[in-house]
């Protein structure tokens, strides 16, 4: 069956209004109820694929990325100063929530939260990673949202899954790290290793991003929603599914820090300027490659290993060589390139500088300047994917609070500008960002 | 439920990070045929063959040698009833007349196709170093760590996945987006997004205020996870008199972060007197989000992913053997 012969109407509420949007997404409307860092990176993926997002904050309950104010980490802002506004000029805020509406709500308050059952009345999905259990609480249930609009899809991104001991629990991304096996398989064999940076939050959101689209997909064949739980600690289990397959058979093959069964030379190495290179061989032409760059001590080490598959009996000795000629060498970009040219998998250790100014990213469009109102012009990072060759994301800053509030309940909800200024003053929606 | 029944999908490449997005539409209830062109497997690597298997589960396996063309092996009967269609980076487009092509092709480039480093190599540690992944995760003694196995190349499977499903669901522009290209390399720095904008704000490359203070510490009978960034009130009520008088280092955000290595110590002595379901009580009590750290072979044990199904048994080598699924689960 060819299914894209026999697409489904998805414009918001079914209307027949025609969808101009030309990205994959366009005509979708998304109520996000996401905050931090999972499912904003989900909803932040979606907007720029097309969809319309409609961030919802409430008035005296920011997303937590935001910030902590004065008090937040100066790093996170622009100049190191969190200006008048820091809640509307924290990096990461800023970074994962572009080409999003946002709107401030008072969902605690009756009128608050029927204004979000007239937005859900319009609208294709509800997305929110609250705890378990949060959501049914609220009146936004899959059964309860489905009454007012039957083809609803609602996915819930919970901790620990919405059911046994440990759903209530808090769950942050470091938990789902250690929880998935990563940790120990990144360490050294003998202590276990988190990585850097919560991979965990934006694997949960790519998680959370497949359910959004396989469900609308779903939903544009057959016209039909559904409920979709998303659990985040078991988002990063398949990452390293050939482990866990391995080891429900067998004993798991041990590797150390930094190595990998399949290569060798392999690791990290530093370098005599104490810059670091990643060097993985993983073949005979690439390690006779790297042989011809070795210089002649390393050579000479190496005389008798002779061919690949002897490295990878004598790994410690290959490494040891490597590691030797890497302390006599500088520049890990210039090694890389120079190892690459001549076909061996190398690339220089990069920090945030150094990803930042990447001529390669560069040339291919990855960063876009988007002026901020609050935080000024600044080049953001966009999704790793071109569709016909034609980057798309992100078109339009992060929102700044309560930026797009008016202009969703007049266009989603049908409200005047008189109605609009009586929930204002009863603080049903807007408020200032303290 | 299974959302993308219906859905038809060939896969040709031999490449991780397509396939693992051909495994994703496997899982998802689509009908993946692939044709397999396979490399042999390095001496002695005998965790190879579980890659194999792991990334193939679910799907059609037929043999295909670009050598024999596209038309001799069936590839290009499949492709004609396709929706979509994963190519390894190699693929040899001009062998498929246009006609065939599905409404969707995607492609996992380890660099993007144009650039300086267009043809460079990937490996997983490759892309962690250069994406900037490894410059995050440290060692105490400060060594860079790549991570294991293929993790950034199956998420750049499911960028890939995404889009490919968004697009070939288009809402009536059939052949709008006939093509997806991801960079693998890309997609390390995508997920890790709030390095570059923190130098683009303001110059800095510090990573622990993106590191945050998140420990790992020895119990008495195994490792805990502590997650000492939610409220301070919470943490100071766990850790007790050892924090007592200390608010001024830890109560503030920015503080906490720029005493975290102090924070640290103090976690780590109130770990090593205690078992891990000890400290995992105390701290869900105060409200403080902690985590046993997971061998692999606890992932296997624990009830709770059979129960959500995220761990099922599959067949390995004529044995029942076990694997993940999708971490999502769909009810109508």
């Amino acid at each position: 069956m060819n299914i894209s012969s026999t697409p489904t109407d998805i414009s918001p509420a079914g209307n027949t209004q025609v969808d101009r949007n030309p990205l994959p997404l366009g005509g979708l409307r998304i109520v996000d109820l996401t905050h931090v860092w999972s499912g904003p990176s989900a909803t932040r993926l979606l907007a720029g694929l097309g969809a319309e997002v409609i961030k919802i904050e409430g008035p005296s309950r920011p997303d937590f990325l935001r910030g902590t104010g004065h008090a937040d980490v100066p790093s996170r802002y622009p100049d190191q100063k969190h200006g008048r506004d820091p809640g509307n000029r924290n990096a990461w805020f800023n970074t994962v929530n572009t080409d999003k509406r946002g709107i401030t709500v008072n969902l605690k308050d009756p009128d608050g939260l029927r204004l979000l059952h007239q937005m859900i009345a319009e609208s294709h999905v509800l997305i929110a990673n609250y705890r378990a259990g949060v959501l049914p609480r609220m009146g936004l249930g899959y059964e309860q949202l489905k009454a007012i609009r039957p083809s609803i899809i609602v996915v819930e991104m919970t901790g620990y899954g919405s059911v046994g001991p440990m759903s209530a629990m808090q769950s942050y991304g470091a938990q789902f790290d250690a929880m998935s096996g990563a940790a120990w398989l990144t360490g050294d064999g003998k202590q276990p290793l988190l990585t850097g940076f919560a991979l965990s939050d934006p694997v949960a959101g790519l998680s959370a991003a497949c359910a959004v689209v396989s469900a609308v997909a779903r939903l544009r064949r057959t016209g039909e929603g559904c409920y979709v739980e998303v659990i985040q600690r078991d988002a990063m289990v398949p990452l390293l599914g050939e482990y866990v397959l391995e080891a429900s058979v067998d004993d798991l093959s041990p590797t150390g820090l930094n190595d990998a069964e399949e290569a060798c030379p392999h690791g990290l190495f530093q370098l005599g300027d104490d810059s670091w290179v990643a060097i993985a061989v993983e073949d005979e032409p690439a390690f006779h490659a790297l042989l011809d760059q070795l210089d002649d001590a390393a050579r000479a080490q190496l005389a008798d290993v002779g061919t690949h598959a002897s490295a990878m009996i004598r790994r410690d000795e290959v490494n040891a060589a490597v590691r030797a000629w890497c302390r006599r060498r500088t520049d890990a970009a210039a090694l890389s390139g120079q190892l690459q040219v001549a076909g061996v998998p190398a690339g220089p250790v990069s920090d945030g500088r150094d990803v930042y100014g990447d001529e390669q990213l560069r040339e291919n469009g990855f960063f876009r300047r988007l002026e901020h109102p609050s935080a000024g012009a600044h080049d953001y990072p966009g999704p790793p994917l071109t569709l016909n060759d034609q980057r798309f994301a992100p078109r339009s800053p992060a929102p700044v609070f309560d930026q797009d509030t008016d202009a969703v309940l007049r266009a989603v909800c049908g409200l005047d500008a008189d109605e609009i200024s009586a929930l204002r003053e009863r603080g049903v929606v807007g408020a200032a960002l303290s | 439920m299974k959302l993308l029944e219906g859905v038809t999908v060939v896969e040709v490449g031999e490449d991780a990070a397509g396939r693992y997005c051909g495994r994703l539409f496997a899982l998802s209830g689509a009908q993946v045929e692939r044709f397999a062109e396979r490399p042999s497997a390095s001496p002695g690597a005998r965790h190879h063959r579980y890659v194999e298997a792991y990334l193939d589960h679910h799907k059609d396996v037929r043999e295909y040698s670009r050598h024999v063309g596209a038309a001799d092996s069936g590839l290009l009967e499949s492709l004609g009833a396709a929706d979509v269609l994963i190519a390894g980076p190699g693929f040899a487009w001009d062998t498929v007349p246009k006609a065939l092509r599905p409404p969707v092709s995607g492609t996992v480039n380890d660099f993007a196709p144009a650039g300086p480093q267009a043809g460079w190599l990937g490996t997983e540690a490759v892309l962690s170093a250069v994406g900037g992944a490894a410059n995050y995760t440290r060692t105490h003694d400060g060594q860079p760590v790549y991570g294991f196995g293929r993790r950034f190349q199956y998420l750049a499977g499911q960028y890939l996945f995404i889009a490919l499903t968004a697009a070939v669901m288009g809402p009536t522009q059939a052949r709008t987006f006939p093509m997806v290209r991801v960079s693998a390399a890309e997609t390390v720095a995508a997920l890790l997004p709030y390095a570059t904008t923190q130098y683009a704000y303001n110059g800095t490359t510090t990573t622990i205020e993106q590191s945050g203070p998140r420990f790992l510490c020895a119990c008495r009978d195994g490792f805990l996870c502590v997650y000492a960034g939610g409220r301070w009130a919470d943490l100071a009520q766990l850790l007790g008199d050892s924090v007592r008088g200390l608010d001024d280092c830890f109560a503030e955000f920015g503080r906490r972060f720029a005493n975290a290595a102090q924070l640290e110590t103090l976690v780590v002595e109130w770990c090593a007197t205690r078992t891990l379901a000890e400290a995992i009580a105390e701290a869900d009590a105060c409200s403080v989000a902690v985590a046993a750290v997971y061998t692999v072979e606890d992932v296997l044990s624990d009830e709770s992913l059979r129960r959500n199904g995220t761990l099922s048994d599959v067949n390995f080598a004529g044995a029942t053997a076990v694997a993940p699924g999708l971490p999502y689960r769909a009810e109508g």
